[in-house]
């Protein structure tokens, strides 16, 4: 009987163990020889496990859907620790156009060994991927693995200017909330919105934070919302929030700032330092969020959270800032969130008023130095760990002389400084349309890294457009 | 088109149309799925045509998944479609099963092989909750997206909401990036960066020798003390109830809001909340925002008068506008959750409430709610005795006999008129209940009122009653009225049990006007009622034994030597008993 005439009995736990297993394995058979110690640990681990799963059901199917995994039909949920295990796993299955993994019973420890060095080692070919590596899969004969490739269905073809377009709507959609007066809230769709950012956000979360550089698009903080939105949702969803919990966390992070509408613009946007008086009205804005949005929710059900976090995102977590609390001793957990991503977003972002922008990686270290005053150092600590050292957008110079962006995180905190990097100029300084490369490549001779980062430096120094290089994807 | 909502994919249509035995089958599905559903909405869950539809949709949905691993349905705006087959159609928009999902954007809905009972119906909960919304206030797409139920898929084209989102945008989205730029020009480093670069390229150098020996790290992908830390932290916040913190939080914003009109707004938003949490019994949340805007209006009253006014007026408003008879059919409809704080509710109230905790009281079935009724009418009532007397009735008796007890618990004097009204009482258990009540003062006015219960009464319980509590010794002229009472031509012919309690009291109150009378009744002589006036002279006898005092003795002496022989014996072997054996010394001074 296959899997196919009965329900699998395969656990969450078994499912997880084998997932996580095969993703490290992949992940060593990159940078190590099959005779490896550490390497065979691995395998005999993997191994096992599968094992016992083939010996009850036959067969094991791995299939890789849009942003989920599952085994056998079960789809495997992910939480903070193994998060990083599923990001890695999606991306080289669909990187190499993989739509499942079907393991047989019979399988021995050699040929997963061969077949995971397969996997590991294959240069992606860059058109026909599928075709290529299933060409070269049949040549090497593994009698009980198939591979098959993703169904059209399933492929992406390109959702960029998809997921551009419904960053921008979100900017207008605000907009029209910040403007309308009188009229209640259409929170559904708001929360559509949101819901929508969420799924783009698991199936591609490195272009999402490539458009977070898109600053000042229209205005300020229409903009700036949208970022801190989409950021706090990503930092939630690491943070294992439940799908509701990441509702309410998205729709009060995109209403943070909407206390700055009663402010005058003259303020908001002096240029020069504001005096006590100014800076007194500023700092009413989160009162008049939270008042705003208690109006609101006297004819709607605007959750508590986002008055909330209206209220509360200036608040520090020593509980300075302002307002000042009288008898609370805690701040909520969005609006620590939403603190957290929203001064990220603020300081790294360029304003009449702020002479000096911070460099995403500079925004990050100013930001760990105040950790435990300002910011809750487990959630900050898990923000770094998800911006990475050099955070998506960051222009970086290598060792090799040449300038690129930083286009996609490792997802191994033991790689952070080792993200996908676009190039975009030689090293004499000339701009050019370059390859997106990979830091954890390696020199097959020598074994090192073909390339590494040397720093990070001011994109608006140079009047780099960073966001202009995801825009582009999206065109 | 987003093929990515969630795994709401584009669920291609097969080729052809469906076998009509198949066919047969959906529309049966679609109909059971259509009854299940109209089902929950009109009865409760465990309503039989609930647990049947839900039953026969589950048997036959799930016997369906095995044989075609899963059931993709199109949805149209009236009409559910099976392969391009209407398969269940429904017009009226308002019930319609096909348009609630319609409306929100769904083409396509799917369910899995594998789909449980209880994915099943907590997905039948979701369309019945959503149903029951007004139109404009749902969206099943959201509901679903937020339950991600594992074995249901549904697809949502982005355009859908592209176009919700966009309807009102006047500014075109296309967004042009030239790329041809972006391959122009230099990046010209400035020396400072450069030198930067250098530096650290020198650094770098040294350190990558180091970087590519040892991946070992890369197979401890995560930090366990984190993720331990995490859980612990989303623990704890999912705990907090989010009214308490919401409610705290209010507060805080009422505080730091100086401008009266926004301060207004808010208030009458707590208002708002207040109302919900009373409608619903929710007392906990009643009670602690009763509580904070107290506590509101006391610090401002310090610098902010205005503001201070205006809680007060909030708080003035909700206790004037309580509906008291809502109150009251709420905790006999067992919509109250926490009996301690809707006490405490009520205390707030003032004394009006006190009927609804008197009504509680006489309805409670739950020992630990009359209780807390019992508590709060005590407390209630030490200010308020008139109106807590008033609640008494003689034919409510449990409720009349607590106010009985909390006067009594109370040791107020001025509770004892009120515990005079029931002289009037029919009833012989509240009498009784008064009777003890009464006893326990050390007031002269309640043992009056006694002994006008033994004289007056014309059950001989309640005289006996009444008798065994009195204290005489209070005051002389309820001694008086007392041996008067017993002297009286009637005595004899009481019972010996009431006699016997007369005598007890006259005992109890050990004085010497209480020997003189026993004297009397011992020489006590007739020839009508002989065996009553005898049983009365044994009684006298008991009673100077237990007075003991030099005169009881005296009296005894005398009744030794002149007495009858039954009576004689009777005060010799008292005497006795007094002055000899064990019992000597029992002699008590004068």
């Amino acid at each position: 009987m296959t899997t196919q005439e009965r329900a699998s009995q395969i656990s969450q736990k078994e499912a997880l163990k084998i997932v996580v297993h095969l993703q490290v394995v992949l992940k060593l058979g990159k940078f190590y020889e099959p005779n490896n110690r550490i390497l065979q640990e691995q395998m005999e681990t993997l191994y096992s496990s599968m094992q016992t799963a083939l010996e009850r059901e036959d067969e094991i199917q791995i299939y890789v859907s849009q942003n989920s995994i599952s085994l056998n039909r079960v789809r495997v949920r992910f939480d903070f620790a193994t998060y990083h295990a599923s990001k890695f796993l999606l991306n080289a299955f669909q990187e190499r156009e993989i739509g499942s993994l079907i393991f047989y019973l019979g399988l021995t420890k050699e040929e997963l060994t061969r077949f995971m060095f397969f996997l590991a080692e294959k240069e992606i070919p860059k058109e026909d991927q599928f075709e290529q590596i299933f060409s070269d899969f049949e040549a090497a004969s593994f009698p009980h693995i198939l591979i098959e490739k993703i169904p059209p269905a399933e492929k992406v073809e390109t959702l960029d200017k998809a997921i551009a377009t419904m960053y921008f709507l979100g900017i207008y959609h605000l907009k029209e909330i910040f403007e309308q007066e009188d009229e209640a809230l259409n929170l559904n769709l708001t929360k559509r919105w949101v819901q929508s950012m969420f799924n783009h956000l698991a199936f591609d979360e490195s272009f999402l934070f490539g458009l977070t550089n898109v600053k000042n698009f229209d205005e300020y903080t229409l903009n700036h919302s949208v970022n801190v939105c989409l950021l706090a949702i990503a930092l939630g969803r690491r943070l294992g929030l439940s799908r509701p919990e990441l509702m309410e966390l998205g729709v009060s992070a995109l209403l943070h700032d909407l206390g700055k509408l009663e402010i005058p613009k003259d303020i908001l946007d002096k240029p020069a330092k504001l005096d006590a008086g100014e800076r007194a009205i500023i700092e009413t804005h989160p009162n008049l969020g939270a008042e705003k949005l208690i109006e609101q929710a006297s004819k709607r059900g605007i959750p508590d959270r986002v008055i909330q976090v209206a209220f509360e995102h200036h608040i520090n977590i020593d509980l300075s800032g302002y307002p000042k609390y009288v008898r609370r001793t805690s701040i909520n957990l969005f609006s620590k969130i939403v603190k957290i991503v929203d001064y990220f977003d603020a300081i790294t972002t360029k304003r009449v008023y702020r002479p000096k922008v911070f460099t995403r990686e500079e925004a990050l270290s100013l930001m760990l130095e105040k950790s435990g005053e300002e910011f809750d150092p487990l959630i900050l600590r898990t923000f770094a760990g998800m911006i990475g050292v050099y955070p998506i957008g960051s222009l970086v110079v290598l060792n090799t002389g040449d300038m690129g962006i930083v286009v996609e995180n490792n997802p191994l905190a033991s790689f952070a400084h080792k993200p996908k990097v676009k190039l975009i100029a030689d090293p004499q300084g000339n701009k050019m349309d370059g390859d997106i490369v990979d830091l954890t490549d390696l020199d097959p001779d020598t074994r090192r890294f073909k390339r590494t980062i040397i720093t990070s430096l001011d994109a608006d120094k140079y009047n780099i457009p960073v966001s202009d290089y995801f825009l582009l994807r999206a065109q | 088109m987003d093929p990515r909502n969630n795994p709401q994919k584009p669920l291609e249509a097969k080729g052809g149309s469906p076998d009509p035995e198949t066919l047969k089958r959906v529309k049966e599905l679609f109909l059971l799925f259509a009854h299940a559903i109209s089902a929950t909405k009109l009865f409760p869950a465990h309503h039989a045509s609930v647990i049947n539809f839900q039953e026969e949709l589950y048997d036959k949905l799930t016997k369906f998944l095995e044989e075609h691993e899963e059931l993709n349905i199109g949805i149209q705006e009236n009409a559910f479609t099976y392969e391009g087959e209407i398969a269940y159609r429904d017009e009226n928009i308002l019930k319609s099963l096909p348009y609630l999902f319609f409306k929100d954007g769904m083409h396509k809905l799917t369910f899995l092989r594998d789909l449980d009972k209880a994915e099943l119906l907590a997905f039948l909960d979701v369309v019945r909750t959503v149903s029951l919304l007004p139109p404009d206030q749902h969206d099943i797409v959201e509901s679903l997206w937020e339950k991600d139920f594992p074995h249901s898929r549904y697809y949502v084209p982005d355009e859908f909401l592209e176009s919700r989102l966009a309807i009102h945008q006047k500014k075109a989205l296309d967004f042009k990036i030239d790329k041809a730029q972006m391959s122009q020009g230099k990046i010209e480093l400035t020396a400072e960066d450069r030198e930067v670069i250098h530096q650290k390229l020198t650094a770098r150098l040294q350190k990558e020798q180091k970087e590519a020996a040892d991946f070992a790290s890369l197979t401890d992908s995560l930090d366990k003390g984190d993720s331990s830390l995490i859980e612990s932290m989303l623990s704890y916040e999912r705990d907090i109830s989010t009214a308490l913190d919401f409610l705290g939080l209010i507060f805080e914003l009422l505080y730091t809001e100086d401008r009266l009109e926004p301060f207004k707004k808010a208030l009458s938003f707590v208002e708002k909340r207040y109302q919900e949490w009373l409608k619903k019994g929710d007392f906990t949340y009643v009670a602690i925002s009763i509580r904070q805007m107290e506590d509101l209006a006391q610090i401002l009253s310090l610098n902010a008068p205005e503001r201070a006014l205006e809680v007060e007026k909030f708080l003035k408003t909700i206790i004037d506008q309580c509906p008291l008879e809502a109150l009251l059919e709420m905790a006999r409809q067992g919509q109250i959750k926490d009996f301690k704080s809707f006490f405490e509710f009520l205390r707030r109230l003032g004394s009006k409430t006190l009927s609804i905790g008197a009504e509680l009281l006489e309805d409670g079935l739950d020992p630990e709610v009359r209780s807390a009724a019992f508590e709060f009418l005590e407390e209630m009532g030490k200010d308020h005795l008139d109106l807590l007397a008033n609640l008494a009735q003689e034919q409510k008796p449990f409720i009349t006999k607590a106010i009985i007890a909390i006067f009594s618990h109370l040791q107020d004097q001025k509770a004892i008129p009120f515990l005079a009204k029931f002289l009037s009482y029919k009833n012989k258990d509240i009498k009784i209940e008064v009777i003890e009540a009464l006893g326990r003062f050390s007031d002269t006015v309640a043992h009056k009122i006694l002994l006008e219960f033994m004289r007056e009464d014309k059950d001989e319980d309640i005289r006996t009653a009444a008798a065994e509590k009195i204290h005489l010794s209070l005051d002389k002229d309820l001694m008086n009225a007392a041996v008067h009472l017993a002297l009286a031509k009637n005595f004899h012919a009481k019972s010996l049990r009431e006699k016997e309690a007369l005598l007890k009291a006259l005992e109890r109150g050990g004085s010497d006007e209480a020997c003189d009378f026993l004297r009397v009744l011992l020489k006590k002589s007739g020839f009508l009622k002989k065996a009553k006036i005898e049983e009365s002279r044994l009684c006298a006898v008991r009673s100077l034994e237990t007075i003991a005092t030099p005169k009881a003795v005296e009296v005894l002496r005398g009744g030794a030597g002149r007495a009858k022989k039954k009576i004689k014996s009777a005060c010799r072997e008292a005497l006795e008993r007094l002055t000899t054996g064990k019992d000597a010394g029992k002699e008590r001074p004068s």
